[in-house]
């Protein structure tokens, strides 16, 4: 697979993007003595702040980017939809009921494992019953409308959960949980999420040459060679196992999906692969952009991660919509 | 009509019917005997055990769940019921006691309905828990046992002892800091620590992700523990909640403050103001004179 360099003004915002990310926050490290430490291999609060706290929080932007822009271009492609994106047509809803099913029969507190397991499975049900819909309806609005309906429905099933809990502690935990945060993410966090974030971008990336020809159809597609059942279900299982990996653990980010394909197209000229391939990174900048700016807010308590990429996304989610239906 | 609709309409009368709902209470109005309601777990911890259970027809669902109640062996056959209007009317009540915090519509239908309430409110300071009981002693007519026990807690409490300048910082497992207003940060201060609102917190509480509360840079850490006990003072019986053990905190939280610098409590004694809570002043000073 041929990909042109990343453009170098790219590689120099994710470099300082990744430095900022490590070396802001409330704590100041004094990092000639983090240097002297980590030689000698003490354990202090400098070295626990930056190990602990600021590197696990720095990998999760990282992955949470590369989830999200794989799953958002890939996803595009497949539902020849330019509005696809795991929050909008309810891939990220459905992960979250999952999850959520989990904490509220505390199964999460008998294996954290659980809680990707459980996103998973209920992302991958949702980006099925997506699938066979675009299968028999070739209307973008069909589509999109299905989305909104799954989410709308693993929201009240959401909802319906909260409801029902007799424990304020766990709705409380459950609530915050689902604005989305990358605060607090933790090492023992990031163990959980790699796995099946990288496992699924890996297995949406594979489809980058496919993906090509799936722009006319999957009858065009087919009728090139390419193996159409196949490509469906590795998008699904990539998309589930990325977005329900990284929602499992820091919630509902919504509209990265979005933005970062439609940011990257320009650049490569709308061609699939290309976007696949550059989505990730952009989506990755995204994220530890928003993250950054999120811990330099002068707020008393940390804005939420999801609340803020909604309130930019949203608009520019309406943008998109106005211009491809021009209203 | 329509079949399936007569046939719903008869469901539904059928239901009303039959359902325990749909009868008014065996008191028909005559009876003079107070009917005194408890609507809050809180409330209900008090009322119960100081005042006792003689004329309370019902109190808060919650009242069994011994991770938020304090009452132990209640009578069964005094109802469990939530805050609702319909529940309460039914129950024909002479005294209803009610929080600060209540569904304002509930309360509003309950008072238009010309219900006698009285408002027990939430306590967030320690000197709070004295005027509750007194509140509810008021209420029942029953002002010497108030005294008597309001008395007994505010000797417990004490004065305020001089800050040392040493700083307590409570969290919950999910980050959480109770502000000015709580009766957790009123107990440090009793105990003559810092509480957070006195070293940068503010006075209102909030979330804060794990790298703030280092930076605060405490000298102890409060951390909740279900299994932190107070002698045999706070009901344990079938209580299972991994939520609130103390391994649930971060593991930066758990690495930054070893357990020298921990100081565990049950959070049940600080979730709501009861006769046990002033012990958390005593946990406090215990844990700071270990070090």
């Amino acid at each position: 697979m041929m990909v042109k360099p990343l453009p170098l003004w790219l590689y120099a915002a994710a470099l300082a993007l990744i430095a900022l990310s490590v070396s802001i926050g409330p704590y100041k490290i004094d990092w000639t003595q983090l240097a002297y430490d980590v030689v000698q291999k003490n354990q202090t609060i400098d070295t626990i702040v930056f190990f602990e706290l600021r590197i696990p929080r720095t990998i999760m932007c990282i992955l949470t980017g590369i989830a999200l822009g794989t799953g958002g271009a890939a996803l595009q492609t497949l539902l020849r939809n330019p509005l696809a994106e795991p929050s909008i047509i309810g891939i990220s809803s459905s992960a979250a009921l999952g999850a959520v099913l989990v904490m509220s029969f505390q199964l999460h507190l008998v294996s954290l494992f659980f809680m990707p397991v459980g996103a998973i499975i209920f992302s991958m049900v949702a980006a099925s019953l997506l699938v066979v819909i675009s299968r028999t309806s070739h209307d973008h609005v069909t589509i999109l409308l299905v989305g909104v309906g799954i989410s709308l429905l693993s929201g009240a099933a959401t909802s319906f959960l909260l409801s029902i809990s007799d424990n304020p502690y766990a709705v409380n935990e459950i609530v915050f949980w689902m604005l989305g945060s990358l605060a607090n993410v933790s090492n023992d966090d990031l163990l959980l999420a790699v796995p099946f974030a990288l496992s699924g971008a890996i297995i949406m990336l594979s489809t980058a040459n496919a993906q090509n020809y799936f722009v006319f159809g999957g009858e065009v597609a087919a009728s090139s060679g390419i193996n159409v059942r196949t490509l469906r279900a590795k998008v699904i299982l990539g998309a589930s196992l990325a977005v329900g990996g990284v929602t499992a653990i820091i919630g509902m980010v919504g509209f990265i999906g979005l933005l970062s394909p439609h940011l990257v197209r320009p650049f490569v000229g709308n061609e699939p692969r290309r976007t696949l391939i550059w989505s990730p990174v952009v989506a990755s900048l995204l994220v530890l952009a928003a993250d950054i700016a999120i811990r330099l807010l002068p707020t008393t308590n940390e804005l939420r991660l999801g609340v803020v990429t909604t309130l930019i996304g949203a608009p520019l989610f309406l943008y998109v919509v106005f211009k491809r239906f021009g209203h | 009509m329509p079949p399936l609709l007569s046939t719903l309409l008869f469901a539904l009368v059928f239901i009303g019917m039959t359902s325990p709902y749909g009868h008014a209470s065996s008191n028909d109005g005559h009876d003079t005997a107070p009917r005194i309601i408890s609507t809050n777990v809180c409330i209900d911890n008090i009322l119960i055990n100081i005042f006792g259970t003689e004329h309370v027809v019902a109190v808060s669902n919650l009242v069994d769940d011994a991770l938020y109640s304090q009452v132990k062996f209640l009578d069964p056959s005094i109802e469990r019921i939530s805050f609702d209007a319909e529940e309460i009317f039914r129950l024909k009540p002479s005294l209803v006691l009610i929080s600060n915090f209540s569904n304002h519509r509930v309360v509003n239908m309950l008072k238009d309905s010309g219900v006698n309430m009285v408002t027990v409110p939430f306590a967030t300071k320690l000197s709070d828990i004295s005027k509750n009981i007194q509140i509810i002693g008021t209420a029942l007519k029953q002002h010497a046992k108030a005294k008597i026990a309001a008395d007994a807690i505010d000797q417990h409490i004490g004065e305020t002892m001089p800050d040392a300048g040493v700083f307590a910082l409570h969290v919950t497992s999910n980050n959480y800091i109770y502000g000015k207003n709580s009766l957790i940060g009123d107990a440090i201060r009793y105990a003559g620590l810092s509480a957070s609102d006195q070293r940068g917190f503010g006075a209102n509480p909030g979330f804060y992700n794990s790298e703030r509360i280092i930076a605060s840079n405490p000298d102890y850490l409060i951390i909740d523990d279900i299994n932190a006990g107070a002698g045999d003072t706070v009901a344990s019986d079938g209580v299972n909640s991994p939520n609130l053990r103390d391994d649930r905190y971060h593991p930066a939280l758990q690495a930054a403050y070893p357990a020298q610098q921990r100081i565990k409590i049950d959070p049940r004694l600080w979730s709501c103001a009861h006769q046990q809570t002033p012990q958390i002043i005593d946990i406090i000073k215990q844990g700071v004179r270990k070090q």
